[in-house]
C-alpha cells in the first residue's frame, strides 16, 4: 500500500514538472510506463509497427492533454485507458481479419508438447491473442496480461462486472483451445 | 462437465459462493479431466502474466523526438503568424500615412481611380 502511494506521489511530481515544461520529467515517465503501454498495445494488436505506434501516440496524446489529468486515477490506469482506446479504435478501423490469414511465423517450438512450459514464448502468446475475438481479447489483456482486478477491468472498459466475468471465463476457454490448436500446428 | 468447467473458470476471477465451491471441490475430487483442466488454466494464466513484449531500443527517443518535432512545428508556426501579422500592421500604417485613410480603395490601390479618367487617358 505504502509502495503504491509512493509511486502515486512520484507520478504526481513528474506530472507537475511536465506541466511546467520539464521534458526530462516526461522522458522519465515514458521510461517508467513504456513496458506497460507496449504490453497492452502488442497484446491487442500483435507484434506490429502499429502496436509501437499506438503506444507512442498514447504517450503523445497524454502529453498534449496533460492538463486534463488531475490525479483522480492512478497514472498507469489513466495511460492504460488511453492505449486501450487507441488500440480498439485501430482495430475497428482495420476491421479486416488480416491476422487470421497472415503468414506470421510463430517461432515457438512445435515439438514441445506442453506449450505452457515455454513461458518466454512471446510469439505464441501474441499470435493466440490475435486469434481471440476482440471482445474477449480486451478483457483477457487487461485482467490476465496486465493484472488489473476484475473491477478495474470493468471500469477501464466501461462494462458491467458481470459481463467482464463471463467474457473472462469464455475468453480463457477459447484462448486455451487456440493455444492447443496452434501447438498442434 | 460443462457446468463444472464454467465454475472452474469463474473460480479464478471471483469468489464462489460456499455452495458453488462445494460443487466444484467435489467435482475436482471425482474428475481427473477437470483436475487437468485446472492445471492447464493455471499454466496459461502464468504464461500470460509473465508475457513481456519486445521493446525497440529507441522507443523513448522516438516519443521524445515526436514531442520535440511538435514543439518545433508550433514555434515555427507561431513565428510565421507573428511575422505575417506584423507585416499586415506595417502595411496598414504605411497606407494610412501615405493616403491619410485606410479604406477598401486605398488597400486595393484604386484610390482616386475613376472610369472616366481611364477613358480620357485613352484619347490623350
Amino acid at each position: 500500500m505504502a509502495k503504491k502511494h509512493n509511486l502515486y506521489t512520484k507520478d504526481i511530481e513528474l506530472v507537475t514538472k511536465i506541466k511546467n515544461g520539464n521534458n526530462e520529467a516526461f522522458r522519465q515517465l515514458v521510461m517508467r510506463y513504456r513496458m506497460q503501454m507496449i504490453k497492452v498495445a502488442t497484446a491487442m494488436l500483435g507484434n506490429t509497427n502499429d502496436a509501437e505506434d499506438v503506444a507512442q501516440d498514447s504517450f503523445i496524446r497524454f502529453y498534449n492533454n496533460i492538463n486534463q489529468y488531475n490525479g483522480d486515477a492512478a497514472l498507469g490506469t489513466y495511460l492504460t485507458k488511453i492505449v486501450m482506446n487507441l488500440s480498439l479504435n485501430l482495430l475497428k478501423k482495420q476491421k479486416s481479419e488480416k491476422w487470421k490469414n497472415n503468414t506470421l511465423k510463430v517461432n515457438y517450438d512445435k515439438q514441445n508438447t506442453d506449450p505452457y512450459k515455454n513461458i518466454d514464448n512471446r510469439a505464441l502468446i501474441e499470435k493466440s491473442l490475435q486469434l481471440l475475438p476482440g471482445d474477449y481479447r480486451s478483457v483477457v489483456v487487461l485482467r490476465l496480461v496486465q493484472g488489473y482486478s476484475t473491477k478495474e477491468t470493468a471500469d477501464l472498459l466501461g462494462l458491467p462486472l458481470g459481463t467482464v466475468l463471463s467474457r473472462l471465463a469464455r475468453g480463457q476457454q477459447k484462448l486455451k483451445t487456440i493455444i492447443n490448436n496452434l501447438q498442434k500446428g | 462437465m460443462e457446468k463444472f468447467k464454467n465454475l472452474l473458470y469463474q473460480s479464478f476471477d471471483r469468489k464462489l459462493t460456499p455452495a458453488e465451491q462445494k460443487i466444484l471441490d467435489d467435482a475436482l475430487i471425482r474428475s481427473n479431466e477437470l483436475k487437468n483442466e485446472k492445471l492447464e488454466i493455471e499454466k496459461m494464466r502464468n504464461m500470460l502474466e509473465d508475457y513481456r513484449p519486445l521493446i525497440s531500443n529507441d522507443f523513448t527517443a522516438k516519443v521524445m523526438n515526436k514531442i520535440e518535432n511538435r514543439k518545433t512545428f508550433y514555434t515555427v508556426f507561431k513565428y510565421l503568424v507573428m511575422t505575417g501579422v506584423a507585416a499586415i500592421i506595417l502595411l496598414l500604417v504605411t497606407i494610412y500615412f501615405t493616403d491619410g485613410t485606410v479604406s477598401y480603395e486605398t488597400l486595393s490601390g484604386l484610390s482616386g481611380y475613376t472610369p472616366e479618367t481611364d477613358l480620357l487617358s485613352m484619347f490623350n
